[in-house]
């Protein structure tokens, strides 16, 4: 109700709000304008820019082929959605709120979901965006070291689009740039999580005995629970380099059983991350590296149930082929460095994860018969915890602003309570149709 | 006196000859030089269609292009208006002279922007009939120039040129025909290796706007596939003085 309250006030202010100056041709088509110091028009009269009103309607289904591990061959989901995305601007400021209305009668979802909704203030040097946002930090593909925001892995696991993958969270975000540096700094007033995929439709590791009652222990909205981010970045010769900081909360939840009680308490803790990446020309070759610190609530690495403090590297390279024939490697590694802690704490009989996990991910993509077939194939393999994931997949224009796609996520592993082996039974063919306006 | 005035007869006749053959004498890499340093203003901004035409189907997309500087120095920015699907993705791109351009891509849906590797440059352009070198431009200094001769186009004399790549490169040889008033080519024929037509440019409708040549329309038609790209200016307007700023990420951002 609150969403729908705060997407309501928000398409009041798009719609009736200030109506910042742009100019139009003599068409009356809408003319994108630079920024004031972009365009020097001196004695140009500013008129009344238009609502752009842009969206789509898509329908996104994925099936459970075949019985698996006890879960049966059926609809994973079969979702109607309509996005309406509305947004006046100006060369200094837009408004834009971008609303999805959803069912989806397998999952039983009738909703509205508020994606984006935000004010943005484009400075000389400073901008400001206030409200709900996505972002996104880091260079992995499919990796998130130093992005620590909040993501929807049941919808991308499930065959939606990637863009869903990726959660609004609501924030203050300023971004100065000076001499060829941008400073961003945002604050998060409230954590927002992950969504991962869960029982009954979806198979998840369940850590806790199954009579157990449980509950989710979600950080508060007081002052001491907010979050704050900064990013500076600058390009260092040829490589867009970006050092970054968070404080914040854990998205990873953190699994803590009371046996008096026989409850289990899925909670988030607090985390600190420092991090840098880099991205640049290697020959004919694109290089990618990250890194990050995460210093977790585990300090001591005691606790089983909560992740421990590591450093995680990425290094990756990407290649064109030929014509738009693309393939890429990532190498990722996590150091835990509590480990032999962590160890001689682990409750007995339960699996004791390696010092260092390591995993390789491959991605092949191409644009074929005129950029209107778009194939692309992501697999992963963790080698530590012998897991893997694999994501092939097929764009295909229909008409202008229209296209389908069909494709099959497949997850697998050793071990039922590694990232992805816990995936098991979800295998399941997708299909996604999308006309946009 | 009639020495002298023979003299200056002969002196004014040299003078008139020498700057004929002046003219005349430009070779093949001197008119492509000009060409590629032809006066453009020191910045751009355009809103563009373009129309491309493809086994039967048309598709049409419409951007928004800055630039600034020009030949393998320039740097530009590009955003897509249209189709629905790919508007705010965005497109920058700094050319370098002596190694593989910089580039980078905005997806709006994620706020991420992304560099992209080195591409092959006789790569389509977002799935037209002009490669993305076509687009970027091609150093005059990559290809060996001939003048083979003159000949008129739309009433207009032009340098016919013939030039062939130094290092492998999607044709074997091409011929421009470059306009002798402004040296805008304002046609381009590409050949295979067997001397088989590859592709044809034509610069269709070509004007003056604010005191400099501009090509309003081109076209790239496919021979092999009978498609064809159909490029129009719908509005351009230069030196309106882009910063530095303005090529970087903080505007890729700024999707429209």
């Amino acid at each position: 109700m609150t969403a729908i309250a705060l997407a309501f006030a928000l398409l009041c202010v798009v719609l009736l709000g200030p109506t910042p100056a742009q100019s139009t041709d003599a068409a009356g088509e809408s003319q994108v304008e630079a920024a004031p110091e972009m365009t020097g028009g001196a004695g140009e009269t500013p008129s009344q820019p238009p609502l752009e009103i842009h969206g789509f309607v898509q329908y996104n289904a994925a099936l459970r082929p075949f019985r698996s591990g006890g879960y049966e061959a059926e609809w994973l989901k079969a979702e109607t959605r309509a996005q309406l995305d509305l947004s006046r601007s100006s060369p200094e400021l837009e408004l834009r709120a971008k609303l999805d209305l959803l069912a989806d009668p397998v999952t039983d979802e009738h909703t509205v979901d508020l994606r984006e909704a935000y004010v943005n203030y484009y400075g000389r040097n400073l901008d400001l965006r206030i409200g709900k946002q996505i972002v996104t930090w880091g260079v992995g593909d499919l990796l998130f070291l130093t992005d620590v925001f909040p993501k929807d892995w049941t919808a991308f696991l499930t065959g939606a689009p990637v863009e869903y993958l990726k959660a609004g969270a609501t924030a203050v975000r300023a971004n100065y740039a000076v001499r060829g540096v941008d400073i961003e700094a945002l604050v998060v007033p409230k954590f927002e999580p992950d969504n991962f995929p869960s029982p009954p439709r979806l198979a998840a590791f369940d850590p806790f005995p199954a009579a157990a009652a449980r509950q989710r222990v979600l950080p508060g909205s007081a002052l001491s629970d907010r979050e704050v981010g900064l990013r500076v970045s600058r390009m260092l010769r040829d490589y867009s380099t970006s050092f970054y900081a968070f404080g914040g909360w854990d998205p990873r939840p953190s699994f803590a059983y009371d046996p008096a009680t026989n409850t289990g308490t899925v909670s988030n803790r607090r985390l600190r991350m420092v991090g840098a990446s880099t991205q640049g020309p290697v020959g004919k070759n694109l290089l990618s590296a990250e890194v990050a610190y995460y210093r977790t609530e585990d300090t001591a690495g005691t606790d089983p149930g909560t992740e421990n403090p590591s450093v995680r590297t990425l290094v990756a390279l990407e290649r064109v082929l030929k014509d738009q024939r693309t393939v890429s490697a990532q190498l990722y590694q996590e150091w835990a460095l509590k480990h032999g802690a962590y160890e001689r704490t682990l409750p007995p009989g339960s699996r004791a994860r390696d010092a260092v996990l390591s995993a390789l991910t491959l991605r092949f993509r191409d644009s074929l018969r005129g950029d209107t077939v778009k194939p692309t194939v992501f697999a992963y393999y963790n080698f530590s915890e012998a897991d893997y994931f694999v994501q092939a997949e097929v764009r295909r224009r229909l008409a202008e602003g229209a296209w389908w796609t069909v494709g099959l996520n497949v997850f697998g592993g050793r071990h039922g309570d590694s990232l992805f082996g816990q995936f098991n039974p979800n295998d399941n063919l997708y299909a996604t149709v999308r006309y946009a306006f | 006196m009639r020495r002298q005035w023979l003299l200056q007869i002969g002196v004014g006749f040299a003078a008139v000859s020498c700057g004929s053959s002046a003219s005349a004498a430009l070779s093949g890499t001197e008119v492509m030089t000009r060409a590629e340093q032809r006066e453009v203003g020191k910045d751009e901004t355009s809103q563009i269609t373009m129309k491309v035409t493809a086994r039967g189907q048309q598709r049409v997309k419409k951007m928004r292009l800055l630039r600034q500087g020009k030949a393998s120095t320039k740097k530009v920015l590009i955003h897509f208006l249209s189709p629905a699907d790919e508007r705010g993705v965005g497109f920058l791109v700094w050319r370098h002279k002596d190694r593989d351009d910089d580039r980078w891509f905005y997806l709006p849906a994620l706020k991420m922007v992304r560099r992209i590797a080195a591409a092959d440059k006789r790569s389509s352009f977002v799935g037209s009939d002009f490669t993305y070198e076509d687009v970027a431009g091609r150093d005059a200094d990559r290809d060996t120039h001939t003048l083979t001769g003159e000949k008129t186009v739309d009433g207009q004399p032009c340098y016919v040129v013939k030039s062939v790549p130094k290092d492998r490169a999607e044709f074997a040889s091409k011929t421009a025909w470059v306009r002798k008033d402004s040296f805008v080519i304002v046609q381009e024929k590409y050949y295979d290796k067997q001397g088989k037509l590859l592709k044809t440019y034509t610069a269709d409708k070509l004007e003056k706007v604010q005191g400099l040549w501009t090509i309003r329309q081109q076209t790239m038609k496919n021979a092999a596939t009978g498609g064809q790209t159909v490029v129009t200016w719908n509005s351009v307007k230069y030196n309106t003085g882009l910063g530095e700023d303005v090529f970087t990420e903080r505007y890729l951002k700024r999707s429209p």
